[in-house]
């Protein structure tokens, strides 16, 4: 059969290497956390993505301004793939709305529950700290975002979503919703 | 001439490429800075140790809550370009009473956090403290952190002594 020779097996490990570090699709991470290529399931962000619940759009992640030093605070309106801070092995696609030192009014309907007593009093500004950020699904009636886990350490951002490729080729807006402006101040 | 410089290219991105993976999702090693984590590394007080990293168990999905006791490299939750080490205390679903001389201003509001009540530690999230209570900035300041911020955990020192780091959490911890 095949004699394989060390030689093929450096050029298959550099080739693989090369692919996962174009790509980042690890084979064993549940949920691609680091992918390029994402595709995610749920409602949080219609009408953006996912317009209907049938399609489960493909995006196009970008990773480089994460590996930039000058990568302090990420661009407000844009989609950002993040690791969950409720679950180490799961990724989530949101829109960052609001950065370090601004204040958010939560969402009325939502019940703020990242600390152990009170549920947050949802006409409260919540005022971001340093090196965290707030994100937020477009779709208000259906998104599990800050609103439920608080402001999200910028460390966390994987990547901006660049790009719908499936179902029909479209750039991903980089602004926040006017209802949700008039949430943050300043 | 390009022609030929092909392969010679290919092999040296094929092999950077090999590396970047091994040190990102195998091993890597770290130099370490200050003195929070005294005595178990730079207890000398300069910076001098370097340890062995070691990132495959946040590769196995399995695993979802992180061993306490463990040392930890993580990064900063206050500033996304910096890379800390700190062990780790408490897990999820945990209670534990903040240190006592250390203010933990996470809440909203500012409301400055009584160091006698215990804080239950949220799903996917942990406590980390650096060993050395009298320097450390740590969850007594920054508060539970999300468990993705671990990026792999110290296990071994290998500049200047050679040493595998304890997995044992000081004894006078608070829970």
């Amino acid at each position: 059969m095949f004699k394989i020779r060390p030689r093929q097996i450096a050029e298959l490990v550099g080739i693989m290497s090369m692919g996962y570090v174009f790509t980042r699709k690890d084979l064993s991470s549940e949920d691609n956390l680091s992918s390029s290529i994402h595709s995610g399931r749920g409602r949080s962000m219609q009408p953006e993505l996912n317009v209907t619940e049938k399609d489960t759009d493909i995006i196009i992640i970008n990773h480089i301004p994460m590996q930039l030093s000058s990568f302090q605070v990420p661009e407000r309106g844009k989609v950002a793939i993040i690791r969950s801070p409720s679950d180490p092995h799961k990724a989530v696609v949101k829109r960052i709305v609001a950065t370090e030192h601004q204040k958010i009014i939560p969402r009325k309907d939502k019940l703020h529950h990242y600390t152990n007593d009170d549920p947050f009093v949802e006409d409260d500004p919540v005022t971001i700290p340093k090196g965290y950020c707030w994100v937020e699904g477009d779709n208000e009636k259906s998104s599990t975002d800050s609103n439920f886990y608080g402001p999200v350490p910028v460390a966390l951002i994987q990547g901006y979503a660049e790009f719908v490729v499936y179902p029909r080729l479209k750039s991903i807006s980089n602004t926040i919703p006017q209802s949700t402006r008039e949430r943050i101040k300043p | 001439m390009f022609r030929s410089a092909l392969p010679l290219l290919s092999s040296i991105i094929g092999t950077a490429s090999a590396t970047y993976v091994f040190t990102t999702l195998c091993f890597s090693i770290a130099s370490i800075n200050g003195k929070s984590m005294q005595p178990e590394l730079n207890i000398t007080g300069g910076n001098t140790d370097i340890v062995l990293v070691n990132h495959i168990p946040l590769q196995i999905t399995q695993i979802r809550v992180p061993e306490r006791g463990r040392v930890a490299v993580i990064r900063s939750p206050t500033d996304p370009q910096k890379t800390v080490i700190k062990r780790i205390i408490a897990v999820e679903n945990e209670t534990i009473i903040p240190r006592e001389d250390k203010i933990y201003v996470y809440k909203k509001n500012h409301v400055p956090f009584m160091e006698e009540e215990p804080i239950l530690i949220p799903k996917g999230h942990c406590w980390v403290e650096g060993d050395n209570a009298a320097s450390s900035t740590d969850s007594n300041s920054f508060g539970a952190i999300p468990v993705a911020l671990i990026q792999g955990y110290a296990e071994y020192v290998i500049y200047p002594h050679q040493r595998s780091i304890s997995n044992t959490i000081p004894k006078e911890t608070r829970k």
